[in-house]
């Protein structure tokens, strides 16, 4: 597969220029990878007792970063990945290796420890690999996209700090504090850190405006080239740029490669080995981790997608083969961000970085030593500073004010105390903050009277108008989003708030629509508890609409007697089921009585009364069929061609509409007086809703046939009824469009 | 207030009054006072316990009288409640053991008394503070899961400490094995089957004299197995099976001066983060068992007002020496009894002052195993509250939360515990929140259409290419935890292979409560995509502050190719279906004349064509030009011969919408034509446009002149109608379908 992926990619990077860059960016990084991470990390883990095998370690490190560098290089999603060991896994590799050292006996041979490291370097790294491939494959790389961008931001820029603080650490050998910082500005150290910082600036000032792939390698060359310049201008020999430390090294002497044979890891003692399995865990997990911040990091800087369970993958063979070699696990470096400053986009950075690691574990670190510090201190630096103006400058205007102050929170955290540390409570904070952020949005979407919202039924006339009149005995809350402590409590104020009202008369019904409501918590529930009480004290009725099952199975476990008919609670499949249950509450309270269905001969004479006199509507009933449906009956049922139009002289009839498979919903219910089956009729469209007789009706129907002889033999009934018909469609159209205009609000 | 206590009077008679508050005063001395104030002075201090429960009656005659008076809650009971209580015990403990070698007994007791006003001062200035700035509703935010948690820590914290005062500050329940041994077996074993046998009456609704009752009862029949097994009251003394004997003297004296400077100031200076605890302890113990107390009567109760009272009443206590105090959940007693009146909260203050006066050291021959099984009582009965009732109650993953928040407070106390739970309750929260689907609905292009009219070509290729457009209803706060979703999402439509590549995607933002900078960085990468793929995206119904912010980040951007913006979602449609017009290539019709039109819709016949054409009158518009403005009567009935008109309504609050497009071949303003309502919205001309209006007089006319004709039209405008109808049916539909 490797050679696979190079083949397809050889072709498009072998023009020479691409070479030379490739193969300039390939040996900046790999100096600045012995140099920054590999040299100093080894000397981290292969400290105390460990200290004599110091060249070993360089060696094994070298080995690790050539190998991991390599797959990655190949296989990566990103093309010019660098991958190698990263600081926050060398550090725990630290502790192992001080913890092995702390339980072997001091009687120990030097080699028993040693081969002991390197057998628990060697089975972490194997962990590991298995541990980050099994992730890839399960495709959980994915699951880092859900921390909140400015947790990333604030990792980027602590790694920003991280990074300057380590560049002038190679420039003066000293680590930046605010104890020292008054140090740092004397002359001596001053002279060591001020061209690299120079440079850095340079470098940031210039990458910030320009992008061509030859600036960065030749920059470096130009600053190279420079500093040699200057010494010897200024009258120095050359020898003297070493011993006066301006140069890379002293190195530790001694053989680097230590090629380590199966049988002596037999020597190692496995059992203390075994006993660092909780360490070699917290490794699997900083290296997952830390792989994925940094990839998401490249991510966000270069505007590349990055495939992360790819990433998983690609790293985790690359820390199996490490592995089987004795060496040590790594993972993406965000150096790799200085390869994209460079401009350069090829697969061969990371092959030349590789390679160019096993030259100096064949040829010593010597081969190295003639780089000048502040040429390296200021690339880093460059690197550094970038993602700090990115981070901390640039996010300035881009960012929320909050969203800053946890990019900052972050950056200082990791500064001070570590990377996990401040990427943790950088998630807590951005979470917290987003729940308060959430706690400000209004439960309540839409609130609503009867005045203003009615059901779908038909009613007469004075009905509706004594509806419209009460229409402050209901109070209708369209509640929205999740319900939780944040936002439970404003919704009982509000209620509270309503019932108090002095200018509004106290409403009889309060009406909670859940359509928009996606959960509740138990603090929601609490609240609906005390809102059940403060119902009942004040004697009204709490309604319940479009409640889903599993929230009503809480609300009843919490003690809000939903389902319960003696308590003031009721609840309705729909808003339009509780607005007509509550419409029908009133009209009983009013006293109002059910008109006596009128024989249809005298409800055609009122229909029609603007339209034609009383004579000729009274031939209307020539073309008229009677027909009776008992409760429950179809009338129509979907797909029917549309023969007839219904005129109801008794009775209730339901227009039911079902789409897919979500339950039959309620479109209109019409009584006695209306007319039913009208927008059939007219488009001549097959019936798409069920119509059914909700008790028994009596209904009366015309039919085309009828219609036509009407307008054969009596064109002036039939102009009457055309007129009729036509201020009866408008008049519901009206209707619809502004039942549409309210729930497109 | 007298006025206030006149009006109790009347309505209650003062016999009742007088017997409650006497009983009630009794009853919470005997249950409540008394071990609290074992809890404060417990374990290795039960030698200052005579000076503890004079200060403890005292401070709580302090509060219950200025609380009696001020408080929003009529028959209020006050006294240091088990939180404050624990707290200070702590703080007791703590001085006792950094006193020097060389101090004398009496140091360490002013020590200790010194810390317990300054404390007061403290709690009182604070709660007094908080109450002022009407910070009491925040207690109202404490998720429910964190209060039970917080409770069922307590309740651990109240045993725990019932068994030291038990074993004589031996042992608590963290030491099982200790606790098992025969001689200490015996010191707590009969307290616990006493106080579980209270925990299980108490539980039942009982008379309110059953507890006191109880209580006196265990009292007499420990005095009798005392006569039983032949122990004198002094050797029981002597064995520690009595709260005495107290040291002589040793009663509460208000402070001299002279006495505040010999206490260990610098001690009790360490003590200053136990009373930044005690402080916000007392806030929060203030507000939740007032708001148990409006749970359980049924009123309410001003947070704010209580807070200051509190502060006051605290503040008082404190000058005279005394600590801190707040509501007690036993003002449920009066309503129990039945009485409502300040005067009782009065009458117990009085009971208070009297025992104070007589002298507590008749207390010294109080059992202690009652003592222990009342504080035994209030542990056990919060625990069962919690941790019993909750498995019933909650589900099992705030069950875990309240048993994670009890463990938390064992071990490290009642605050870490309260903010362990907060976090952990937000971060659940949040994983629930993110399980919301982003997008309320996802449709293709044709499953929805503009309200713009369209010739029916047109409308067939768009229901033909409809999937060349996803459109997507997103929904509710887009953040870190869903914004990536919607991304997925897209990805997912743009790699199937089933459907036609995608044209234009229309994000609809009216259910958005609002997006998070995780979310603008997915728009970001979305429209990284979109220029990537070729498609474009539409944002419609954004709000003000949104729209801020996407401009902002430059995700939108004037003149930009790829992203657009849209007042509305109507808009926005229209705009997705001539991309897929566009990208269909289809071109538009020239608008034909009217007459011509009218054939292919009314009639055949070339005659009655040339006969409507006389009853309509022309009409040229320029655009922008008014058609009809909001609430004009109608008069006339429009058709569109060419050119764009809008409907557009004014709400009073907001901006101008936008209802519907016509184009050519439509009809504009029949709805008000035959409803004869007053024009809802205004028409405009979008763009030039040529109409024939027909008015209702010519309509008359025709009806007379030419019956046939007539009749031809209103059946088309039947039908006409009818399919409208149909349409806007449809929609309702679509709309209040899940």
């Amino acid at each position: 597969v490797p050679t696979a992926i190079m083949s397809s990619q050889v072709p498009k990077t072998r023009q020479p220029q691409h070479w030379f860059s490739s193969l300039i960016a390939g040996l900046v990084l790999g100096v600045i990878g012995v140099l920054t991470y590999i040299t100093p990390m080894a000397a981290l883990v292969f400290s105390g007792k460990l200290a004599p095998f110091l060249a070993t370690g360089i060696g094994i490190t070298l080995f690790s970063a050539a190998a991991v560098g390599f797959v990655v290089a190949l296989q990566s999603s990103f093309v010019g990945a660098i991958a190698l060991p990263v600081p926050e896994e060398m550090a725990i590799l630290g502790a192992i290796a001080a913890a092995i050292a702390a339980q072997l006996p001091d009687s120990a041979p030097t080699t028993e420890l040693l081969l002991t490291v390197v057998g628990a370097i060697t089975l972490t790294s194997l962990l590991t690999g298995g541990f980050l491939f099994f992730l890839g494959q399960l495709n959980l790389g994915e699951l880092i996209r859900f921390l909140p961008y400015p947790v990333v931001g604030g990792f980027l820029a602590g790694l920003g700090c991280l990074l300057s603080q380590g560049a002038f650490k190679v420039m003066t050998e000293r680590d930046l504090g605010l104890a020292q910082l008054a140090a740092f500005f004397q002359a001596d150290l001053l002279v060591r850190w001020l061209p690299g910082f120079l440079l850095a600036i340079g470098l940031l000032a210039v990458s910030r405006r320009y992008t061509h792939f030859l600036i960065m390698p030749m920059s470096f060359l130009a600053a190279t080239g420079l500093f040699y310049l200057i010494w010897v201008l200024t009258g120095h020999p050359i020898a003297d740029a070493s011993t006066q430390g301006w140069l890379l090294g002293p190195f530790p002497q001694g053989q680097l490669w230590q090629p380590l044979s199966f049988a002596a890891l037999g020597q190692a003692n496995w059992a203390i080995v075994f006993s660092q399995l909780s360490s070699m865990i917290s490794v699997m997990l900083i290296t997952a981790l830390s792989l994925l911040m940094v990839s998401s990091g490249i991510e966000l800087t270069t505007r590349r997608d990055v495939n992360l369970n790819q990433e998983l993958r690609a790293t985790g063979m690359g820390c199996l083969v490490s592995g089987v070699f004795g060496g040590m696990v790594g993972s993406h470096g965000v150096t790799t961000v200085l390869v994209h400053k460079m401009g350069v986009r090829s697969r061969w950075v990371g092959v030349f970085a590789a390679l160019f690691y096993l030259v100096i574990l064949l040829a010593g670190l010597s081969l190295i030593s003639f780089f000048p510090k502040p040429v390296l201190g200021g690339l880093l630096l460059f690197l550094g500073l970038d993602l700090l103006v990115q981070w901390l400058y640039e996010s300035w205007f881009k960012l929320p004010r909050l969203d800053y102050a946890i990019v900052v929170l972050i950056m200082a955290i990791i500064a001070a105390i570590g990377l996990v540390e401040g990427v943790t409570i950088g998630l807590i904070t951005a979470i917290i903050l987003f729940a308060v952020q959430y706690s400000q949005v209004d439960v309540a979407k839409h609130v609503l009277s009867g005045a203003n919202l009615s059901s779908h039924v038909q009613r007469p006339l004075p009905q509706a108008r004594l509806l419209r009149q009460q229409g402050d005995r209901s109070y209708i809350l369209q509640l929205q989003g999740f319900i939780f402590f944040g936002t439970a409590n404003t919704l009982l104020n509000r209620i509270r708030q309503r019932l108090q009202s002095a200018e509004l008369s106290p409403p009889q019904f309060i009406i909670l629509d859940f359509r928009s409501v996606h959960g509740l918590d138990s603090s929601a529930i609490l609240s609906f508890v005390k809102l059940n009480q403060l119902v009942e004290t004040a004697q009204i009725y709490l309604v319940f609409a479009n409640l889903p099952p599993e929230m009503q199975q809480r609300l009843s476990q919490g003690g809000v007697p939903v389902d319960d008919e003696n308590s003031f609670c009721r609840l309705f499949a729909t808003l339009d089921a509780a607005m007509e249950w509550c419409e029908e509450e009133i009209l009983k309270d009013s006293h109002y009585r059910r008109r006596r269905s009128v024989p249809m001969a005298l409800q055609l004479q009122l229909l029609l009364a603007d339209f034609l006199d009383g004579k000729q509507s009274a031939r209307m009933m020539e073309y008229l069929e009677e027909i009776s449906r008992s409760p429950g009956e179809t009338l129509c049922s979907p797909g029917e061609p549309p023969t007839y139009l219904y005129f109801i002289e008794s009775g209730e009839v339901s227009r039911w509409v079902s789409s897919g498979t979500a339950a039959a919903q309620r479109q209109q219910t019409l009584g006695a007086g209306t007319i039913v089956g009208e927008i059939e009729f007219f488009t001549r469209q097959p019936y798409s809703v069920t119509i059914i007789s909700d008790q028994s009706s009596k209904l009366f129907r015309l039919s085309h046939d009828n219609l036509q002889k009407m307008y054969q033999h009596h064109p002036q009934l039939a102009e009457g009824f055309g007129q009729f018909m036509n201020a009866l469609l408008a008049e519901r159209l009206a209707q619809s469009q502004q039942e549409i205009a309210l729930l497109m609000r | 207030m007298l006025s206030s206590f006149k009006q109790d009077l009347q309505e209650q008679s003062w016999v009742s009054i007088l017997i409650a508050g006497l009983v009630a005063g009794f009853t919470i001395v005997l249950i409540e006072i008394i071990p609290m104030a074992a809890l404060v002075f417990s374990g290795g201090l039960d030698r200052f316990l005579a000076t503890g429960i004079s200060v403890t009656l005292m401070s709580a005659a302090v509060l219950s009288i200025v609380l009696a008076l001020r408080s929003s809650f009529v028959g209020v009971v006050a006294f240091v409640v088990a939180e404050e209580a624990t707290v200070l015990g702590e703080m007791a403990h703590a001085i006792t053991k950094a006193m020097p070698a060389t101090a004398t007994e009496s140091d360490t007791l002013l020590t200790i008394l010194v810390a317990i006003s300054l404390s007061s001062l403290l709690t009182g200035a604070f709660l007094w503070t908080l109450g002022r700035f009407k910070l009491g509703e925040l207690i109202r935010f404490l998720p429910y899961p964190v209060v039970s948690g917080f409770l069922a820590g307590l309740g651990y914290l109240i045993t725990n400490a019932a068994f030291y005062v038990l074993t004589n500050g031996k042992s608590g329940l963290a030491n099982l094995p200790q606790l098992l041994q025969p001689d200490l077996l015996l010191r707590w074993v009969p307290a616990l089957v006493f106080a579980i046998a209270l925990l299980l009456i108490s539980r039942r609704s009982i008379h309110y004299l059953t507890l006191p009752g109880l209580v006196l009862g265990a009292i007499g029949l420990f005095y009798g197995i005392l006569w039983v097994t032949q122990t004198s009251t002094a050797q029981a003394l002597q064995q520690g099976w009595l709260l005495g004997p107290f040291p002589a003297g040793n009663h509460w004296q208000p402070f001299t001066l002279f006495s505040l400077s010999q206490a260990n100031w610098p001690l009790i200076g360490t003590q200053l983060s136990s009373m930044a605890v005690l402080m916000i302890m007392t806030a929060l113990s203030l507000l939740l068992i007032c708001s148990a107390l409006e749970l359980i009567t049924e009123r309410d109760i001003n947070l704010n007002q209580e807070l200051q009272v509190t502060g006051l009443g605290c503040i008082l206590s404190g000058l005279l020496g005394g600590m801190v105090g707040s509501h007690a959940i036993s003002a449920v007693l009066f309503e129990k009894m039945g009485i409502k009146s300040r005067l009782a909260s009065v009458l117990v203050a009085l009971v208070y002052l009297g025992l104070l006066l007589v002298g507590v050291s008749f207390l010294s021959f109080f059992p202690k195993p009652v003592v222990g099984a009342l504080l035994l009582l209030i542990g056990l009965d919060l625990l069962a509250m919690q941790l019993y009732d909750g498995w019933f109650k909650l589900p099992r993953v705030d069950y875990a939360i309240v048993l994670l928040i009890m463990a938390v407070v064992a071990l490290f106390g009642l605050l870490v515990g309260v903010a362990v739970g907060l976090v952990v309750v937000i971060i659940l929260f949040v994983l629930n929140y993110s399980q919301i689907d982003v997008a309320r609905h996802t449709f293709s292009g044709s499953g929805f259409s503009s309200h713009r009219k369209r010739p029916l070509n047109q409308e067939r290729l768009l229901q033909a290419k409809g999937d060349q457009a996803c459109i997507m209803a997103l929904q509710g706060y887009i953040f870190f935890g869903t914004a990536n979703h919607l991304l997925n999402r897209v990805r997912q439509r743009l790699s199937d292979p089933v459907l036609a590549p995608l044209q234009a995607v229309l994000l609809d933002f009216h259910w958005v409560t609002g997006l998070d900078s995780s979310a603008i960085v997915s728009f970001v990468k979305l429209k990284q995509l979109a220029r990537r793929q070729q498609f474009q995206i539409g944002f419609t119904d954004l709000s003000p502050e949104l729209s801020k912010r996407l401009h902002q980040s430059r995700i939108l951007e004037p003149e930009d190719a790829i992203c657009s913006e849209f007042p509305d979602f109507d808009r926005g449609l229209e705009w997705c279906e001539n991309q897929v017009l566009s990208a269909s290539q289809y071109r538009r019709v020239r608008s034909l004349p009217l007459s011509l039109l009218l054939k292919t819709l009314l009639t055949e016949d070339n005659d009655q064509i040339a006969l409507l054409m006389d009853y309509l009158n022309p009409l040229q518009l320029e655009k922008d030009e008014v058609v009809f403005r909001q609430g004009d009567a109608p008069e006339t009935l429009y058709f569109v011969e060419s050119g764009e008109i809008s409907t557009i309504i004014d709400h009073p609050s907001g901006k101008p919408q936008r209802l519907q497009t016509l184009g050519a071949g439509t009809t504009l303003g029949e709805v008000e034509f035959y409803t004869q309502a007053t024009y809802p919205q205004a028409a405009i001309a979008a763009a030039p446009a040529k109409l024939y209006g027909l008015h209702a007089s010519a309509l008359q006319t025709m009806q007379q002149q030419h019956p046939q004709l007539a009749a031809t039209f209103n059946a088309f405008m039947t039908r006409s109608l009818a399919d409208r109808l149909a349409a806007a049916q449809k929609e309702i539909t679509q709309l209040t379908a899940r």
